[in-house]
């Protein structure tokens, strides 16, 4: 190790490259196979490519210092700043957050009727769905993270971006119901709370994860998905107020599919659209779990 | 082998010669064969008592050799030696044996070894005063750095020529000797024994710090495969919080990296292709229209705040007076227009917002200046460190001097970029970390509960703002989020208030201006939005 104690290689460019180029490589990866999603809202994927093409100039620009004396010796120390961010980065798995995992979880319940574009393959009618259990969130987020590197998951990337497309009849109804999608999840939810009166008695189908508070009634739920805002600093709950009579059998944070019909509810003296659930259905959390406002 | 090449640097009278007397007394009993180079005329003469067959003494100002590539490499070829030892001029810049390195012909043949800087303690704070680039040149390039003549009951002066010196350099080893001069001859003795010490110090710390990174990542890797085994045998462990801290900090960094990047690419760009002149120009030394230029200038320059601090502190090292570079970091991440554009979306149909929150900016931004006109810094109020006559990069104080083609300023330019970017990115690091623990610790309730109550809203949401240090891009849409629990006026303090301090930018500026001047200016900045903006409260509600 001889050559690290001369000063003719400039062992802070080297680093400085490496770092530099790891990030780049973290963003790139995560946008490849869409986890970029996890942490940011998608209006920041064009900038954060742009920070990969710069990040990798720069290194190439840095990558001849190191074989240039080192003019002005630098602690290294303050280079740990950025390894240990980069290790969270590369060692441990990109997570969803569930309505636990964030302690200001606060829910705005809207009423909506919907429809699920997210694909699922599990169609048992349950009451009560055994399989999802607490800390089952954090099992899936390792999956689903192996999964977009193995599948290379360019089309989830794909539709999610599509949030930004506008929908010409976004709330328009098929075959009289109510379709609520990721995509247009938001959307149907501040519809449903503007022009209520439009909706009532119509059918809804909307998929999420089952939320309760403390001051709902016995037979109420929240079918709830999260939403991201900005990035992953501020996560928020929201869904639909339903009504259901077994409600008190079913399982926090299980993902369900609900089949219903929108009625008039009220939420803290303020009235809001509920669902009146006529079916269940057990479905597995979607790869993208997010809702994407605006 | 190739041959090692020390350098010893130092003002005349600092003692260099005698440094190199002591040296070769120790060499003598040695068989490397050693080169003494000297550029340098001294008064003590190289001591040629302890000229043995394996030493040789050039010197190559007799000759009016200069220092450069082939001259070095006819000596090494002609004396093919161990180990070559240059005496060098202090006046002479450092830089050009750093350049002298970079050649080809010379890396194929020899390696640097150390630099070692004599300084005169006793003339220290004169030359620092005249000669102080050359000086800090010396310092900051060293390896080694000897303070001579150095002599009981002056601990206080000791202590602020180090402080000084380790602002300019941090790694270098730092000797202190009490007397290493010629004149007296019976300290030869001691000096022998000093230079011996210095000579068989331990040299850096690198390699200590490679193994601590590699060290910290092989158990990171462990602690994270136990868990993911104590994971798969059932054993479940709750890591929700640390969970939401991790996905929170990288989704923190992701956001604002890039908007980082972009900043330090326009700092660095001012940096690069504007002269001194041009800049001061722009923000004029009439307080009237810098401060104008000051307010409106981040409509052309499309900066947020997560980038604002390195793009302001260019400026003061451009030139440009302190209140008019605070009126501008406080005003361009408000006017900015991605900013405009993304309020105006997160509250579509009130326009007011739009508005307000570039009006109160701007006034605030102005008021802000104009008390730090009214009431000016006495002391400098960058940190030594970053206090260079125009940029303190590695890059720039070497090349500053030369002219530079396109492409050679391309390359400064992105070098430029990526130490900006590691000079003020760490402290944004340490900001997201902070933040994000916050975030994962306290519930977001604690801060609706607090704002329902009266007059205590405008504080919580600048709190938040100040807490949360979301970029000034995409602020807007979280503030829409409170929209329901908090009056339109504490939204505005959240909206204007954020993008001017947060705890990212408040550990950035600590990074390059000195802690009394932080503190006052943020104790300012804090007052005067909250006096503003607490009498809009009045005004709409």
């Amino acid at each position: 190790m001889k050559w690290l104690k001369t000063r003719n290689y400039n062992i802070d460019a080297a680093i400085k490259a490496v770092v530099m180029l790891g990030f780049a490589l973290f963003f790139f990866q995560t946008i490849r196979s869409g986890q970029v999603l996890k942490y940011v809202h998608p209006r920041n994927v064009p900038v954060i490519k742009f920070a990969v093409v710069a990040m990798v100039l720069i290194s190439a620009f840095l990558i001849p210092e190191v074989f240039k004396p080192q003019r002005v010796k630098k602690g290294v120390g303050s280079l740990l700043f950025f390894v240990l961010p980069l290790l969270m980065a590369v060692l441990l798995p990109t997570q969803s957050f569930n309505a636990a995992s964030l302690s200001y979880g606060s829910l705005s319940v809207g009423g909506g009727l919907a429809n699920t574009a997210v694909a699922d393959t599990n169609t048992t009618l349950v009451d009560k769905s055994e399989n999802f259990e607490g800390n089952q969130y954090f099992d899936p987020g390792v999956e689903a993270y192996s999964d977009g590197e193995t599948k290379g998951n360019m089309d989830t990337y794909g539709v999610d971006v599509s949030v930004f497309e506008e929908n010409e009849n976004e709330f328009s109804l098929v075959n009289g119901t109510v379709m609520v999608d990721t995509d247009n999840y938001v959307k149907w939810m501040e519809e449903l709370y503007d022009n209520l009166d439009r909706y009532i008695g119509k059918k809804i189908q909307v998929e999420g994860f089952i939320y309760k508070d403390e001051q709902f009634e016995d037979n109420a739920f929240a079918l709830a998905r999260m939403m991201m805002v900005c990035c992953a600093a501020d996560m928020q709950t929201i869904g639909f107020l339903c009504s259901y009579q077994n409600a008190d059998q079913l399982q926090l944070d299980a993902w369900i599919k609900v089949y219903g019909i929108i009625e008039k509810g009220e939420l803290d003296g303020s009235e809001i659209a509920k669902i009146k659930v006529e079916q269940i259905e057990n479905t597995e959390k979607p790869e993208m779990d997010y809702v994407y406002p605006f | 082998m190739k041959t090692r090449v020390d350098i010893v640097t130092g003002f005349l009278d600092s003692g260099k010669t005698t440094y190199v007397n002591t040296l070769l007394q120790i060499q003598a009993q040695s068989a490397e064969k050693i080169v003494v180079v000297q550029f340098e005329a001294g008064e003590v003469n190289i001591d040629y008592g302890v000229q043995k067959e394996n030493m040789v003494f050039v010197n190559a100002l007799e000759g009016e050799a200069p220092l450069d590539a082939p001259y070095l490499v006819s000596i090494i070829e002609k004396y093919s030696p161990d180990k070559i030892i240059i005496e060098y001029n202090g006046m002479y810049d450092v830089q050009e044996v750093f350049t002298l390195f970079e050649q080809n012909g010379v890396r194929g043949k020899c390696v640097l070894g150390n630099i070692i800087c004599l300084v005169d303690a006793t003339t220290f704070e004169v030359y620092m005063n005249n000669l102080g680039e050359i000086l800090k040149n010396q310092i900051a390039t060293a390896d080694r750095i000897i303070l001579n003549k150095v002599t009981h009951g002056q601990e206080e002066t000791l202590k602020s020529v180090e402080k000084r010196m380790r602002a300019l350099n941090k790694k270098a080893e730092l000797f202190t000797v009490e007397l290493f001069d010629d004149e007296i001859s019976q300290a030869v003795e001691t000096d022998f024994e000093v230079a011996a010490n210095i000579e068989a110090a331990p040299k850096g710390r690198l390699s200590n710090i490679s193994f601590g990174i590699f060290l910290l990542f092989a158990l990171t890797y462990l602690a994270l495969s136990v868990v993911r085994g104590l994971n798969a045998s059932e054993i479940r462990l709750d890591f929700s919080g640390f969970e939401g801290f991790y996905m929170v900090f990288l989704s923190i960094l992701m956001q604002t990296f890039p908007f980082m990047l972009i900043g330090v690419f326009v700092s660095s760009g001012i940096q690069v292709f504007f002269s001194n002149e041009a800049i001061v120009k722009l923000f004029p030394k009439k307080f009237g229209l810098g401060f104008l230029t000051a307010m409106f200038g981040g409509l052309f320059l499309p900066v947020c705040e997560c980038a604002i601090v390195p793009v302001m502190t260019g400026l003061v090292k451009k030139g440009v007076a302190l209140p008019i570079a605070v009126t501008f970091m406080l005003a361009a991440p408000i006017i900015n227009p991605i900013v405009i554009i993304s309020t105006y979306y997160a509250f579509p149909g009130h326009p007011e917002f739009v508005i307000f929150r570039v009006y109160f900016g701007l006034v605030i931004a102005l008021v802000v200046g104009i008390l730090l006109m009214i009431f000016p810094e006495t002391k400098v109020a960058l940190l030594e460190q970053a206090n260079s006559l125009t940029c303190d990069c590695v890059y720039c104080t070497i090349e500053r001097n030369e002219k530079k083609g396109l492409r050679e300023k391309l390359r400064l330019l992105f070098l430029h970029a990526g130490e900006d970017f590691f000079n003020a990115g760490k402290y944004l690091v340490i900001g997201a970390f902070l933040t994000s623990l916050i975030q994962v610790m306290v519930p977001k309730n604690i801060f609706l509960e607090l704002g329902t109550k009266d007059g205590l809203s405008l504080i919580v949401m600048m709190a938040t703002a100040f807490l949360f240090s979301v970029c000034s891009t995409s602020d807007a849409f979280i503030a829409r989020s409170f929209w329901n629990s908090f009056s339109a006026g504490s939204i505005m303090g959240f909206l204007v208030f954020g993008p001017m301090m947060d705890i990212k930018n408040l550990f950035m500026l600590l990074g390059s201006f000195r802690k009394t001047f932080v503190v006052k200016l943020v104790l300012l900045i804090t007052c005067v939005a909250f006096l503003l903006l607490y009498f809009l409260t009045f005004i709409i509600i």
